[in-house]
């Protein structure tokens, strides 16, 4: 136990490193949902809608359209310099690499989330720094993690893979995005826990089938 | 001597190529096969289902004379040099062992990469990246992280490529060595150099099969 959970830090550690030297996933996230964002908010008038109703749609397409394009990110050195194959032969569990995936797409959403989040307070005028918010988004970002550390592994033995895992990957996340928008419109405009439960009970219901789905087949994935 | 992988009636193909058929191969500790084969005969195809990064489409693989139950407890013991890359670009020789080493483990990590280190003659380029190697280096390193567990079963997949031969004499110094201490090395290449007698044992792929053989 005390081996697998350093195996796991130090797993994490090589995909955190090895993406602050790139700074692949972090950059094209970022400028991919900056860009959308600042598209939609120079296209809408926001003096005639209210920005509470409209805010929650265009950061959640955002972060999951830059997601999707982000993700493989996380994969490509794996796939380029195919490393793969030497990760499989070492003693750990293949749980181990999804989890690490996982954790590390996870961290690395949230540091682009805190950005994007921000900017939209500015341009959209919505309080996003509430309690339930952090909580959906939470929810929301391990979801798109789990889903991501999955289809990602997909695509390490495919072509194309940067154009195929958005139309894998946005499919199956749709309840997970119906429920980070509906919920945080609710916490916009209503701000009241009880309010948004149900919400928050489909998010974590979608996450309760998707993470031991993508655990269950992950290794088969990646396994040849 | 104690049997270290024993494989039986193995057959594989990746869709209508039938590259190994009815192979059986058994090698004990202490003791070294060297394969030789055509390009494309198998021997890559050999070194993969030896460490079970691929599955025989049939056919029984046995571990220190069982079938194997406990794949991690069998990839604890292995050390296998792919004819791939093995090693993060983006990070320096150090990263790439001490990050191997925690994959296995190791107590104490530092005192197997300073003795692979010094073995293989990477110590003093051990904060460079890996990218910024030549790729005789890169293979050196790669020789390095397979043997910083100290494995039982030594797998390598062509090791002479990118070695000059200085490297390769001391390749065969560390298969003597490894030989003594026990482990069981399996050896696929084309290279005439291996030919000389280190005390290993030959074979060669033909027709999809393996068969032994007393001379290069």
């Amino acid at each position: 136990m005390k081996h697998s959970l350093s195996a796991l830090g130090y797993l994490i550690w090589k995909d955190l490193l090895l993406e602050f030297r790139s700074k692949e996933f972090i950059v094209s996230v970022l400028i991919f949902s900056l860009l959308t964002i600042i598209i939609f908010s120079q296209s809408i008038n926001l003096t005639t809608m209210n920005p509470n109703e409209i805010g929650p749609a265009i950061l959640w397409v955002s972060i999951a359209f830059s997601a999707s394009i982000g993700i493989p990110k996380i994969y490509s050195k794996e796939k380029e310099e195919n490393t793969l194959e030497s990760l499989l032969i070492t003693p750990i569990s293949r749980d181990l690499i999804f989890f690490s995936k996982l954790i590390s797409i996870f961290i690395l959403l949230i540091i682009t989330e805190i950005i994007i989040f921000s900017l939209s307070i500015i341009l959209f005028n919505i309080q996003l720094l509430n309690p339930i918010i952090i909580l959906i988004s939470l929810i929301t970002t391990f979801g798109y993690s789990t889903v991501g550390a999955l289809f990602g592994a997909m695509m390490i033995r495919t072509r194309s893979s940067e154009f195929l895992l958005p139309i894998l990957f946005l499919p199956i996340i749709i309840p997970l995005l119906i429920f980070a928008i509906g919920s945080t419109e609710i916490a916009l405009q209503l701000n009241d826990w009880g309010k948004c439960l149900p919400w928050i009970g489909l998010g974590i219901t979608y996450n309760l089938i998707f993470f031991p789905i993508s655990i269950f087949f992950f290794e088969k994935v990646i396994i040849d | 001597m104690d049997e270290a992988i024993s494989l039986e009636n193995i057959t594989k193909s990746f869709g209508n190529n039938l590259i190994l058929e009815d192979l059986n191969l058994k090698i004990v500790y202490g003791e070294v096969l060297c394969v030789s084969g055509r390009n494309g005969s198998g021997k890559s195809t050999l070194i993969r289902i030896l460490s079970r990064l691929i599955n025989p489409d049939s056919g029984n693989f046995f571990f220190n004379g069982k079938p194997i139950h406990d794949s991690k407890e069998f990839r604890k013991n292995i050390g296998v040099l792919l004819d791939s890359n093995m090693l993060y670009q983006d990070m320096t020789i150090l990263e790439n062992l001490k990050f191997s080493s925690s994959l296995y483990g190791i107590k104490n990590p530092q005192k197997n990469i300073n003795y692979v280190s010094e073995l293989l003659g990477i110590s003093n380029y051990l904060k460079s990246r890996v990218k910024e190697l030549s790729r005789g280096f890169k293979k050196r390193t790669e020789l390095a992280k397979i043997l910083l567990h100290q494995p039982r079963i030594i797998l390598l997949d062509e090791p002479e490529i990118n070695l000059d031969k200085a490297t390769i004499e001391t390749l065969k110094d560390i298969i003597v060595q490894e030989r003594k201490k026990g482990a069981s090395i399996v050896l696929c290449t084309h290279s005439e150099q291996f030919n000389e007698p280190i005390g290993q044992k030959f074979a060669y792929i033909k027709d999809r099969k393996l068969i032994l053989s007393k001379n290069p």
